[in-house]
């Protein structure tokens, strides 16, 4: 608009109608795009890849079946959008290194092979890496941050949970069980959690009380050390990776409970799930279209899936979005868990949720790969993964 | 919080700059608040702001509004930097939380502009590098064509859809999860 008043797109130069589009969510930057040509050539132009929010390209994820050919794990790449993975060769551990968070498009690895012990916080579309210095505590329970995803220079944090030795679980206690549904807590003084335990079916390894939190910025290129989580006494469930969402880096706990983070390491709170689950069901954590996401089957015998939204972040309060029975063979075993230890069972469900769209995917019979959209209940099967043992004979000519 | 930022306030008076909008109006402010402006800063490491800056882009309403967040901001600038020190003091803390809970409250009052002015703020922040004030705005705008139809967008910003038919319909077809 060049007359004065009213107000229009067409009133700011490219550049700045470029800074309204990158703060968008992908879902509205698709719809943006049908509003005229100039607004769709823009969002479209590689000049401003770098800068505009992308569509999901697929799920990577973690085989920690031993082999004799690749080690203790193998990493791989289920494609879910039109854009392939480019891959971790260009890491100083080849491609062997272990991806133990992911946000906002930057990987945070755990160096395998040659690199051993060295930890990596990289691009894997641009090829550019940092490589992480050693922390006080040593590499723990860590977590990735990273801002501005779109921005010229990504910043990110990194934080490493310093964890206690395993407590000794006792039993399964009725009042904690009833104290979680309903009305949430957020829990600032940390005692929220009182002392119950829920027999569980992880593995004891997998589980620790958070001791200490030490924050790694890429601005100071440091480690610096939290004063929060001190007395959390929470344990993460380790593995999960963990989602970033409204500046804040959340993580599940054993005691059902959400650790939320704040990136620069000043602030931490607690806030409760929405349902008591079964024994030891940690569910999924996730986040689609700007919520905080949480996925959890109902009991240990069934195959009934809920998914829940955090409604009002400040308040804690989440509500069930949806419902929804998978019809996939009985006998269900994942194998897979997105991120990093074997925590699943036998009837554990992994959901991971699309950023952007209604959907969640489920990998079943750990080679199996299915989406589930939530709005019209369409299963789709997005890939299996065939076993490839070379042969080197020829083939009858 | 008038008492974060005072005694850096204090200790920068001396230091005044004068601003000049496009329709010749003066506007005295501290360094610390012009210096918000990546532009205006560069200008003063140059030594060239005696006789005052004039900023041929800007017009007095606009530049009342953008000086208005500069000084606030300041404040809080400097307040962080002398909490910096005290960052264990979970008294300290509290108050730094309620300040920035005010600041937020202050951007969001900030931005109940219309839409003429909104980018006009957008154009300001724009030519006078002003980090903070270009991200309020532009992220105030992304937020009103959040979840909105492009016919809705369309309408909202006066926007002409020079896209025939058959180009929409294609775009649409590419991501049509999005539409629904």
């Amino acid at each position: 608009m060049e007359s004065g008043e009213g107000g229009g797109g067409g009133r700011l130069p490219e550049e700045l109608v470029v800074e309204i589009l990158r703060r968008l969510p992908y879902r509205s930057l698709c719809r943006a795009r049908c509003v005229s040509r100039s607004w769709h050539d823009l969002s479209c132009h590689p000049d401003h890849r770098g800068r505009l929010p992308q569509d999901l390209a697929g799920l990577l994820y973690t085989n920690h079946n031993p082999s004799h050919l690749h080690g203790d794990f193998s990493i791989r790449f289920a494609s879910a959008g039109p854009f392939p993975f480019p891959g971790l060769g260009f890491l100083p551990c080849g491609a062997r290194a272990l991806p133990l968070d992911c946000c906002n498009g930057i990987l945070l690895c755990r160096g395998g092979g040659g690199g051993g012990g060295c930890h990596y916080v990289c691009n894997p579309a641009t090829g550019r890496f940092t490589t992480l210095p050693e922390p006080a505590y040593g590499f723990q329970a860590l977590a990735l941050a990273a801002f501005e995803p779109h921005g010229a220079s990504p910043r990110f944090h990194v934080l490493n949970f310093a964890r206690a030795e395993p407590v000794q679980r006792a039993f399964f206690d009725d009042a904690d069980f009833e104290e979680s549904d309903g009305d949430t807590l957020s829990d600032t003084d940390g005692d929220a959690y009182c002392g119950g335990e829920l027999c569980d079916l992880c593995e004891e390894s997998s589980k620790f009380s958070v001791q200490g939190l030490e924050v790694f910025s890429s601005e100071t290129g440091k480690w610096v050390e939290s004063q929060i989580c001190r007395e959390s006494r929470v344990r993460l469930v380790e593995g999960m990776g963990s989602v970033f969402i409204n500046g804040f880096v959340n993580l599940l706990t054993h005691e059902r409970k959400v650790l939320v983070v704040d990136p620069e390491g000043q602030a931490c709170h607690l806030i409760s799930l929405p349902v008591s689950s079964w024994f030891g069901f940690v569910g999924c954590l996730g986040q689609s279209q700007g919520f905080l996401q949480y996925s959890v089957q109902e009991d240990c015998t069934c195959t009934m899936m809920q998914i829940w939204t955090l409604k009002d972040f400040k308040k804690g309060e989440w509500i069930l979005r949806h419902r929804f029975e998978i019809e996939v063979a009985p006998q269900i075993k994942i194998l897979f868990d997105y991120a990093g230890n074997a925590l699943c069972s036998e009837i554990f469900y992994v959901v991971v949720f699309h950023p952007d769209r209604d959907l969640v995917f489920l990998p079943v019979e750990g080679y199996k790969l299915l989406s589930y959209n939530l709005i019209n209940t369409e299963v789709k099967e997005i890939c299996k993964f065939l076993l490839y043992v070379p042969s080197y004979a020829d083939l009858v000519k | 919080m008038a008492s974060a930022g005072s005694g850096d306030e204090k200790a920068a008076a001396a230091a005044m700059i004068t601003l000049i909008s496009s329709d010749n109006e003066k506007f005295e402010v501290t360094e610390a608040t012009a210096t918000l402006s990546q532009t205006i800063r560069h200008m003063i490491e140059d030594g060239c702001t005696d006789g005052g800056v004039p900023l041929p882009n800007v017009t007095s309403k606009i530049l009342a509004r953008v000086i208005e967040y500069c000084k606030k901001h300041a404040t809080a600038a400097a307040g962080e930097e002398g909490s910096s020190s005290s960052f264990s003091d979970a008294a300290f803390l509290e108050v730094d939380r309620a300040f920035l809970e005010e600041l937020e409250e202050f951007d969001d009052a900030f931005l109940e502009v219309d839409r003429a002015t909104l980018f006009d703020l957008i154009l300001a922040a724009n030519y006078l590098d002003i980090k903070g004030l270009l991200n309020l705005t532009c992220q105030k705008v992304a937020d009103s064509v959040k979840g909105k139809t492009p016919e809705q967008i369309r309408e909202m910003y006066n926007i002409v859809n020079d896209l025939t038919p058959e180009e929409e319909a294609e775009i649409r077809r590419e991501t049509q999860w999005a539409f629904e």
